[in-house]
């Protein structure tokens, strides 16, 4: 695995469609712009279980996914009940 | 501080980062969240927790709903050690959460950010000018 440091674009390019793990990420925006790739899958629950063993190896780690996720407009409202 | 959202398309949403405390570090995990203000409280999905170093002992001892768009499901509720988003810091900040990954699928984000985390300020959305300004 490389361990440069990647320009987003760059990173959707080279894994198309996957969950990635990029390490020490500069973020502007909530958006992720740059940072190393630790690891990519297709499983999002791969990617957690990796995510867990190699977080205290980063000052911070962000877990994103390259390829477009179906949007939903009725997101909200979320409500929430206590008993 | 400003923050700068894109609403380009008609089904876009305001993302914000929002930096959970890991537990027992002194570093922090950035979360994808979506700014509600039509949500009453603050969602983030359990893998980023468990990720985050939290677990299941930890949940607090409340019988919690979330009504989503489309369901009604049993979740938890947790006190992270801090949050922060833009300049707003909350030291013990209780959130709800339940499995993302079980209850929704593929999404774009990690969370919502809702009303109880800008409870006390002042929340400015410019859409004119794609900022927002959280002054406390």
């Amino acid at each position: 695995m490389k361990n440069n440091r990647l320009e987003f674009n760059t990173i959707k390019r080279q894994y198309p469609n996957e969950w990635v793990l990029i390490g020490n990420p500069t973020i502007k925006n909530a958006r992720v712009l740059k940072g190393e790739v630790i690891y990519h899958t297709f499983d999002k629950r791969d990617i957690f279980e990796f995510a867990k063993k190699v977080i205290n190896d980063y000052e911070m780690i962000k877990i994103v996914y390259t390829g477009l996720v179906p949007k939903i407009s009725q997101l909200g409202i979320f409500k929430v009940s206590e008993n | 501080m400003r923050y700068t959202f894109d609403l380009v398309h008609e089904d876009d949403l305001i993302m914000v980062t929002a930096y959970i405390k890991l537990r027992d570090k002194e570093r922090y995990y950035p979360l994808s969240l979506v700014l509600d203000t039509g949500a009453s409280h603050t969602v983030i999905d359990f893998n980023m927790l468990l990720l985050a170093g939290y677990d299941r002992d930890l949940r607090l001892k409340k019988n919690v709903k979330v009504q989503t768009a489309s369901k009604i499901i049993e979740a938890d509720k947790f006190k992270l050690d801090e949050i922060k988003v833009l300049d707003r810091v909350i030291k013990t900040f209780e959130i709800t959460t339940y499995d993302f990954l079980e209850q929704e699928g593929l999404l774009a984000y990690d969370g919502v950010l809702g009303l109880d985390f800008l409870k006390n300020t002042q929340l400015c959305i410019d859409f004119k000018k794609s900022e927002i300004t959280i002054i406390q």
